[in-house]
């Protein structure tokens, strides 16, 4: 066991394996605000990736109602039920991590979901915590309350599924940070389906090997963001490098969201792993069950995000969500419009933060006619 | 509410509407067994249980405690009927070979969103025929598919129209209103059935609804979810710590 530093629960940890970064890290922000669940993401990844015999079950990529929805039923109620009552002090993380909580013998704390609960990969969908009473309301936060939870693979700085794997066949990418399962030297023993604690590597019974998300990597190879983000229709995505707090640049997007203005959260960072997406935490959500999920400066994204017009950095930044399929190295925000850059610094896009509109008068005196809207 | 709508002393006291589905138009939702497979909660692409018509199948949502008053649970198979006098056909009778194509039947979800009083099941989908109920009968996968026409239909029985109907109101000028063509840019006069009636297009029906078998594999027990905690109503002791956001503690 060696001694590593993990930033997301500010402290160090123990893991199998030395402190070992890549040079870039893949990563991604979600906005869970605006995530409604079309699943077009879930789509776009089936259709590229899991349409052979033995992956007809797999999504690499989905979309979970929370808190009723799962896939596999129940993951994180029971990742959190293994680790105990998870203890923070402050930002720093005093409770055990799936590493630190291993039984004897294990690489980590775990468990192997069984192939039902694979079942049902849309349960809960729409389900709202709380039961509709008569003259119920909204108001912040919401007394009866849903949000959707995208997911695919974090990426992780400290895979869980590398830790467990007895045959060394996973491994993460210098270059990008990507964990990849090598098909040629797993045996599908599925140690790292009971290791993941977000339950995304997946077994195929048919190669009887393990697979996984690969993060689009023929895609990133070539500039370009992974399938899931660039399809998403309610543009809540973005793709990016991500690197250690100390080395922040707060002209890289992801980097932005996630060290600068600390808007974008780590999903269960008490893990341990250090996963690599991120999550605009939903506003409308009891901030029992987000600190409970995305860990304890979940508080101040809130706010944040609530006041995010006034902020033409963070609304420039997110703007560019959706607006290009190339993967942004840079942006900046001048003057109402938000620019993004290449590897080699070359625009390719910009925006406006507000929509150009144009309000046609009633009458039109070139015409001598009254215009009517009709809705 | 003084009045009583005269079919309540029948056992109708639901009222069913029919929304459009939230994920597509038309049949879109459905056209593909991987997409039936994310239709709610029952989708399994692999039909481990061999009543599921496709690999999902059309539901109904309902309130806890309304399901709960008829020892309804989570999952099981319900009929849901309306007005006999003319539902699911005129002249309808229960030993007639047209009567369970025509009466529909779907699993029940627990749906804490539905107020009391109200069902809700979506419309847009693959409704049961006389070729879909005969291939769920006798093949052995149970597949509701039609081996001639290789319709697919994603109930076992009915369909989400076997509890409406259309009436057609005296403004709607069904012998002299110029009105446009289906399709196309053809303008036509008079009666036109997807001009006048409301087909396909949400509607309300009054109904009951009665458990038909139990949801839990092969027609035993509850639904697996519900028995293992992680449904409405069915919550497991780590499901309601998970709730309420119990497993964390933060001393700021």
């Amino acid at each position: 066991m060696a001694t590593v530093k993990n930033w997301q629960i500010q402290r160090e940890m123990k893991y199998p394996y030395e402190e070992a970064r890549p040079k870039r890290q893949f990563s991604a922000v979600f906005d869970t605000n605006k995530c409604i669940a079309c699943q077009t993401c879930t789509m776009a990844c089936k259709h590229t990736w899991t349409s052979g015999r033995g992956q007809e079950y797999m999504f690499w990529n989905n979309v979970e109602t929370k808190p009723y929805g799962f896939y596999p039923l129940g993951w994180d109620v029971k990742i959190l039920s293994l680790l105990g009552v998870n203890h923070w002090a402050g930002e720093t993380y005093q409770g055990k991590t799936v590493f630190e909580a291993a039984p004897a013998g294990q690489a980590t704390q775990g468990y192997l979901p069984e192939d039902m609960d694979w079942a049902h990969p849309n349960i809960g969908e729409d389900e709202p915590a709380g039961t509709v009473e008569k003259g119920d309301f909204f108001d912040l936060p919401h007394k009866i309350w849903a949000f959707y939870l995208p997911r695919l693979c974090n990426h992780c700085t400290y895979p869980a599924c590398l830790a467990a794997c007895p045959r060394k066949a996973i491994y993460k990418r210098q270059e990008d940070g990507i964990v990849l399962v090598d098909q040629s030297q797993c045996r599908g023993y599925r140690e790292c389906m009971r290791a993941c604690p977000y339950k995304k590597v997946l077994y195929n019974g048919v190669t009887r090997v393990s697979e996984k998300c690969i993060g689009c990597f023929p895609l990133i190879e070539q500039g370009y963001q992974t399938q899931c983000v660039t399809t998403c229709i309610g543009r809540i995505r973005l793709n990016g490098w991500i690197s250690p707090p100390a080395k922040a640049d707060p002209e890289k997007p992801i980097d932005f969201l996630v060290h600068i203005k600390q808007l974008a959260m780590p999903l269960y960072p008490q893990t341990g792993v250090e996963p690599n997406i991120y999550y605009i935490p939903p506003v409308h959500v009891p901030l029992t069950y987000l600190h409970q999920m995305f860990g304890p400066k979940v508080d101040k994204a809130v706010e944040l995000y609530k006041h995010i017009k006034d902020d033409e950095q963070l609304l420039g930044c997110l703007t560019l969500f959706g607006s290009t399929n190339r993967w942004v190295e840079k942006f900046r925000v001048e003057a109402g419009r938000a620019y993004g850059y290449d590897a080699k610094g070359v625009e390719i896009v910009n925006v406006p933060l507000r929509e150009p509109s144009h309000i046609r008068p009633f009458f039109d005196a070139a015409q001598q006619a009254y215009r009517h809207n009709t809705p | 509410m003084q009045s009583k709508h005269p079919r309540e002393k029948d056992g109708l006291r639901f009222l069913c509407i029919t929304p459009k589905y939230r994920h597509g138009a038309h049949t879109t939702p459905v056209d593909l067994d991987v997409m039936a497979t994310y239709f709610g909660p029952f989708g399994d692409i692999y039909r481990r249980d061999k009543r599921t018509p496709w690999t999902g199948e059309s539901y109904v949502d309902i309130n806890p405690g309304d399901a709960k008053s008829l020892s309804i649970e989570d999952g099981d198979y319900v009929w849901i009927d309306a007005d006999p006098q003319d539902r699911p056909y005129r002249g309808a009778k229960p030993d007639d070979p047209d009567y369970k194509v025509a009466r529909l039947m779907c699993r029940a979800r627990y749906y804490t969103g539905t107020p009391r009083g109200v069902l809700r099941m979506w419309f847009n989908m693959y409704q049961a025929t006389h070729g879909t109920v005969k291939a769920h009968e006798t093949r052995p996968d149970k597949l509701a598919k039609n081996p001639e026409t290789q319709y697919q239909a994603i109930f076992r029985y009915g369909g989400h129209q076997s509890t409406t109907r259309a009436w057609l109101r005296p403004t709607l000028m069904t012998d002299s209103l110029v009105r446009k063509d289906v399709f196309g840019q053809q303008i036509g006069q008079g009666f036109a059935a997807d001009v006048h009636c409301p087909v396909g297009a949400p509607k309300e029906s009054y109904v009951k609804i009665a458990k038909a078998e139990d949801g839990g594999m092969d027609a035993h027990g509850l639904w697996r979810p519900a028995r293992l905690g992680y449904r409405p109503t069915y919550e497991n002791e780590e499901m309601k710590k998970y709730l309420e956001g119990g497993f964390i503690a933060v001393d700021q």
